[in-house]
């Protein structure tokens, strides 16, 4: 009884396909290119960002190793301390600022929504 | 266009994972097949579940599809993927509008004004209008589409004794339609 009902009614919404409409798809395949530039874009300043700290790490890990077994300062009358105005220190900072301006640029447009083309 | 050629023919399964497959890596052209080979069926599924947001609803799911694609895991079928995702959105866009005002039924008859049977169709369209959300998409998925009360479930992610539940209210609401149809 129920299968027959059931039945019956399918054949009511038994209907043709509609034809392809070529505007619509054009239109969804455009906002999948829109949407995947828009995700590159976001993406690119990420792994920019990635890099400089890793590169930061790799600097400052060199100046660890060679402050730690580099040539005997402290026989030149200079201790174990690396001074503040040294230009190794100098560049250091240099990069720090660099990754943290890099960071702020790579992070400032992340809540902003991005325009949806329609 | 490339993708015209897809629309010819029906894609098996293999063709239509391999298809998937390029587009989740970024293939703009194998998506575009994709879309041609769905878009059709998909909207009508979208116009009678979401009347005239139904386009809205198909673009959303497609859309989300694309973001979506490298989740599909083959183990069902794309169409039915399409679909889950379409009804979601649906449901979604639904519930943020608040989903107290009733949805307006189709007023678009487009291409369909010469069919003998419209009268009927207007007034199926009505009836679906008139049912809850939940309800009309399982009764389009269930009678529309043609699939079991199992798929059905799993597609709309609730218990199957949920969907019975959903698909006898949809068919008592629907029985009046078939006064004077014999099938």
């Amino acid at each position: 009884m129920t299968d027959d009902l059931d039945r019956r009614l399918a054949a009511l919404f038994d209907e043709p396909v509609p034809a392809l409409d070529e505007a619509f798809a054009h239109r969804i395949v455009a906002l999948a290119r829109y949407d995947s530039a828009v995700r590159d874009a976001r993406r690119r300043p990420f792994a920019r960002v990635r890099k400089e700290a890793l590169a930061l790490f790799a600097v400052g890990a060199s100046f660890v190793f060679l402050a730690q077994h580099g040539p005997d300062t402290a026989a030149a009358g200079l201790g174990d301390s690396i001074s503040l105005g040294s230009p190794a220190m100098l560049g250091m900072l240099t990069l720090l600022l660099g990754s943290i301006a890099a960071a702020r640029t790579g992070t400032g447009d992340r809540g902003r929504q991005q325009p949806i083309m329609t | 266009m490339a993708g015209a050629a897809w629309r010819a023919r029906v894609l098996n399964a293999g063709e239509e994972a391999e298809l998937v497959r390029r587009a989740a890596k970024g293939d703009l052209t194998a998506f575009s097949a994709l879309v041609r080979q769905h878009e059709s069926k998909l909207r009508r599924f979208t116009r009678r579940l979401a009347g005239d947001e139904g386009d809205d609803v198909a673009q959303d799911a497609l859309l989300a599809a694309w973001r979506a694609l490298s989740q599909w895991r083959g183990e069902g079928s794309f169409a039915a993927w399409l679909r889950t995702i379409a009804t979601r959105r649906f449901l979604d866009r639904r519930r943020a509008a608040g989903a107290v005002a009733l949805l307006a039924p189709l007023e678009d008859i487009g291409d369909r004004a010469c069919d003998p049977g419209l009268e009927q169709r207007i007034a199926l369209d009505r009836a679906l209008a008139a049912l809850g959300q939940r309800e009309r998409a399982a009764a389009l998925i269930v009678f529309g589409e043609g699939y079991t009360h199992s798929e059905a479930a799993a597609l709309l992610g609730v218990p199957l004794g949920t969907l019975k539940s959903l698909i006898a209210r949809a068919r008592a609401a629907l029985i009046p339609l078939l006064e004077g149809v014999h099938v």
